[in-house]
């Protein structure tokens, strides 16, 4: 049982270091101190996510698209299963953004366009190691908000593009909750129940209508007109249906590259 | 003047007695007719008239404030406030009835009388206290009736059609959708209703001593019971005579029958929805008031250094009246709700999450 134990404690500690971080710099677009500043960025970026980041830099892409040439490089290369890379291809002048795994759902199709958008600028102007550099940042700022664990209870449907939420069957009890169940109605009740105490203690003052002195039957309504005055009109837009099913906000396109692992991405020139 | 009811058969003073509704001796026992009495006493007042004995009794004189009178039975001096109208002797305990108070604008036109007494008084101040969880059960369990008095009190009944108007600002919602939107319209309007009403025996307290919080809630009064004003029902009891004059108490019925006219005009707005603001009014018309004493019982109790005051519908047995709070005993419901209901949650909260 012990051994059990250690095997997967090992396994775990080997999945969670199993996350790397590629620069390959085919046409020597990069300086060494740029490399290595890029990097340094990558592996913080990395850390910061759990996601294996690459930057792979090439004048072209051998008769192959932008994204299958990212995607083989990656299946071949990085091969983790959670990972975003990085494909400049200078020739062309453009850049493509191959995701898998948690990577699909960190960076996905509007993350791409985060990523871009925030790069371009140091692109436009040359600034390579700058623009990888903000690519590394602008992963791991997007991987903070949609964290791993809320990519763990979701389903990537690559028909639609959708990841789809589960109801996770896993029950854990919330104490927290417990207590908050346990003020939420005491503190009323207390209050509520002295107060209907402290009223039978009072008699009734004022009595504030006639109910009792009405002649029975004796109201007549004599005088009935309703005045339309004006109107108003509003609309709403009315929420999609999109095939069903509890399907949060992020999608991703998927496709299932050559060596059968799918992947999301998509590019931009610059 | 001072008036006071003889037992033809004794002399002693006859009073109303509430269990057989008729006048009652005390001290013989024998029990009247109220109008056969009143004739033995024209009778005998007729008799006495003769006797120069009898010139000074009940004379009267008045200063700021106050009314002197002389007891026409032990000759004692009576000082009255100027709107009491029957009292006792403070030297003889007679009852005693000031006829002046009585006369002319100042005639009640009926009187209910006394239905309860003393007893069911005390009864119904005792069920009273039965139920209260915050009353100190000292009070509960030594609490004894200081001073219980019958008391008739001066109110004007007021008969009238009320004439309501209401112009109500109000809405109606359409929604509805297609393939893209979903669609609201709120159409606008001002609804007019006018209506009318009637309200009888509607009753406005005429005295400016008992707070209309309480003679408001003591009532409905059954008025089939009422009967015309003699002065013989108020032998034995206290009574005021009105110092709110009828004019002044309309505006009451107004207030409370506005509140009714408005309840029944609003009923007939169906769908629409109720804006804010809009005005009413109303108009009383065709107003009749009567003069009506109604009897009380009013029982004082003390506890605590102060005085504890409670007020009883002598026809019906209603019974109003403030107790007093135990803070211990408040705060400890307040504990036991807090933790019942606070233990109720976590338990439901538990088993959720647990199954």
């Amino acid at each position: 049982m012990k051994k059990i134990v250690i095997m997967m404690l090992l396994s775990f500690f080997v999945f969670s270091l199993s996350a790397l971080t590629v620069v390959e710099d085919r046409i020597g677009l990069l300086s060494e101190g740029e490399k290595e500043y890029v990097r340094t960025s990558l592996d913080k970026a990395s850390t910061e996510s759990g996601l294996s980041l690459g930057v792979l830099i090439t004048n072209g892409t051998d008769g192959k698209s932008d994204a299958a040439f990212a995607d083989d490089f990656y299946d071949s290369v990085i091969l983790d299963e959670d990972g975003v890379l990085l494909f400049l291809n200078y020739g062309e002048r453009s850049v493509y953004i191959s995701t898998t795994g948690y990577g699909m759902y960190a960076v996905d199709d509007s993350g791409e366009e985060i990523v871009f958008d925030a790069m371009m600028p140091s692109l436009q102007r040359g600034e390579w190691a700058e623009a990888f550099s903000v690519f590394a940042i602008s992963v791991s700022e997007l991987s903070k908000e949609y964290t791993h664990s809320a990519y763990e209870n979701t389903t990537y449907d690559i028909n639609t593009g959708n990841f789809i939420e589960e109801k996770s069957n896993e029950k854990h009890f919330d104490w927290a909750l417990v207590v908050f169940s346990f003020l939420l109605p005491s503190i009323p009740a207390g209050f509520i129940t002295v107060y209907i105490l402290k009223k039978k203690l009072k008699s009734e003052g004022l009595v504030g209508n006639a109910e009792d002195y009405v002649v029975a039957s004796s109201f007549v309504l004599e005088n009935s007109r309703d005045i339309y005055l004006y109107s108003t009109l509003s609309k709403v837009p009315r929420p999609q249906n999109n095939g069903g099913g509890s399907s949060i906000s992020r999608s991703s396109g998927g496709h299932i590259s050559s060596s059968g692992r799918v992947h999301g991405g998509g590019g931009r020139r610059f | 003047m001072v008036e006071e009811f003889k037992c033809p058969n004794c002399g002693g003073s006859v009073e109303f007695d509430w269990s057989s509704q008729k006048m009652k001796c005390p001290f013989c026992d024998t029990e009247f007719d109220t109008e056969g009495l009143k004739e033995a006493q024209k009778d005998s007042e007729r008799d006495n008239s003769d006797k120069a004995s009898f010139e000074k009794s009940g004379r009267m004189w008045q200063e700021d404030g106050v009314r002197h009178y002389i007891c026409s039975s032990c000759g004692g001096e009576i000082i009255a406030e100027n709107t009491e109208a029957a009292l006792s002797c403070p030297w003889c305990g007679n009852p005693v009835v000031l006829k002046e108070q009585f006369e002319g604008e100042l005639r009640p036109d009926l009187v209910i009388p006394f239905k309860k007494g003393k007893e069911e008084a005390k009864e119904m101040f005792y069920k009273h206290l039965s139920g209260k969880k915050l009353l100190p059960p000292i009070f509960r369990d030594k609490s004894h009736i200081d001073e219980i008095k019958g008391l008739y009190v001066p109110v004007w009944m007021f008969d009238a059609e009320i004439e309501a108007h209401m112009s109500i600002p109000a809405s109606r919602t359409a929604v509805w959708s297609d393939s893209r939107f979903t669609y609201t319209r709120i159409s606008h309007y001002r609804l007019v209703r006018d209506g009318r009403m009637k309200v009888k025996n509607l009753p406005v307290d005429g005295s400016s001593k008992m707070p209309d919080s309480i003679m408001e809630p003591l009532g409905p009064w059954n008025m089939e019971e009422a009967v015309d004003f003699e002065t013989a029902y108020l032998s034995g009891f206290l009574a005021d005579r009105y110092d709110v004059d009828a004019d002044e108490s309309s505006k009451r019925v107004v207030e409370r029958a506005k509140s009714s006219a408005e309840r029944r005009l609003l009923s007939t707005t169906g769908p629409y929805v109720r804006g804010p603001g809009g005005q009413s009014s109303v108009t009383m018309t065709g107003g009749r008031e009567r003069y009506v004493l109604l009897p009380l019982w009013i029982l004082r109790t003390r506890f605590q250094d102060k005085d504890w005051y409670y007020a009883m519908n002598a026809q019906t047995g209603k019974l109003l009246g403030d107790l007093p709070m135990d803070k211990g005993r408040r705060n400890k419901y307040f504990l036991l709700s807090f933790f019942s209901f606070g233990f109720l949650g976590a338990l439901i909260s538990t088993l959720i999450q647990l199954f």
